[in-house]
């Protein structure tokens, strides 16, 4: 039934653990939404909850906090991959309880 | 694109392929291209992999209908990017007209089937912690194998990802036409791009 899991599975792992810019907790971090310091905790929320409200002014913002474009990149697949998935298990989820 | 590295920083042989694009096509390449093509070890190779199944691979449901889920979806979002562009590919496989009805699903003229699978993406993209089994039984009620839903809740996650760095990252492109030969480039490649250039 589930028959994309591998794949899903292969793509949130290459983001949270491929080397990059950004460490591992960082990433895990940004996916699971806690512990996640400012400026970026703002600028990632919105990646999660209203990524159509992000402007220029938010990811300048971070560049000049001295992250590198590589790390902003690496954390915003992350925070976008924790939202696509949460909504993904809350899906799966019913469908499992559903019997 | 917000981050220049999109935009200048691929290696070699995504490079020769971007020029390539620019060349033959005489458009910007899809940013999805360009975010792919960038240390694809890192996204491009998974993400490619897993969307080209999702939206191509077998399934219950039709690349049309698999088009609407992603309009749909792109709309919850407010992805100006993805919404044009899936709106033109859906209209080559169902009718422009229905696509243009989206907004309208509830009173327009979709299948029960499509209709009850859109009410399950849209209770589960915006109230997620509330999704339960009685979302689950209209889907069955109208004819949905559980298959199928999860093949639908499959291609919200695929567009709930790219939405979002398609927003955070400005993914645009420059000119009506442009986006429609991006759309027709898509629906022609059917998602897929060889491996070698994700290596």
């Amino acid at each position: 039934m589930d028959r994309h899991a591998d794949a899903a599975a292969d793509l949130r792992r290459t983001v949270l653990d491929t080397p990059g810019a950004s460490d591992r907790a960082a990433r895990r971090a940004a996916l699971a939404a806690h512990d996640v310091p400012e400026p970026l905790a703002a600028y990632l929320g919105k990646v999660r909850e209203a990524s159509y409200r992000i402007t220029d002014a938010d990811v300048d913002g971070l560049l000049v906090a001295g992250l590198s474009e590589d790390a902003v990149f690496e954390l915003t697949l992350a925070a976008a991959l924790g939202a696509a998935g949460r909504r993904l298990d809350a899906g799966l989820r019913a469908l499992r309880e559903a019997g | 694109m917000r981050l220049r590295i999109l935009d200048h920083s691929h290696r070699l042989r995504a490079r020769i392929l971007l020029r390539v694009i620019r060349l033959t096509n005489r458009t910007e390449p899809d940013p999805v291209a360009k975010v792919s093509l960038y240390r694809p070890e890192l996204f491009g190779r998974a993400f490619m992999h897993l969307i080209e199944q999702v939206m191509r691979g077998p399934s219950d449901w039709s690349a049309g209908e698999r088009e609407l889920f992603a309009v749909f979806v792109s709309r919850l979002n407010s992805c100006r990017f993805c919404v044009g562009i899936h709106t033109d590919v859906a209209g080559l496989h169902v009718d422009p007209g229905l696509v243009a009805r989206i907004d309208q699903w509830r009173v327009a003229d979709f299948e029960p089937r499509i209709a009850a699978t859109f009410a399950l993406v849209e209770a589960a993209n915006v109230t997620p912690d509330a999704v339960g089994p009685e979302d689950i039984a209209r889907c069955r009620a109208a004819g949905v194998s559980d298959t199928a839903i999860a093949d639908a809740l499959y291609v919200a996650f695929v567009f709930n990802t790219i939405n979002r760095l398609a927003n955070a990252l400005d993914f645009a492109w420059e000119t009506d036409a442009d986006r429609i030969k991006l759309a027709h480039g898509l629906n022609r490649i059917a998602y897929h791009v060889p491996r070698f250039l994700l290596r």
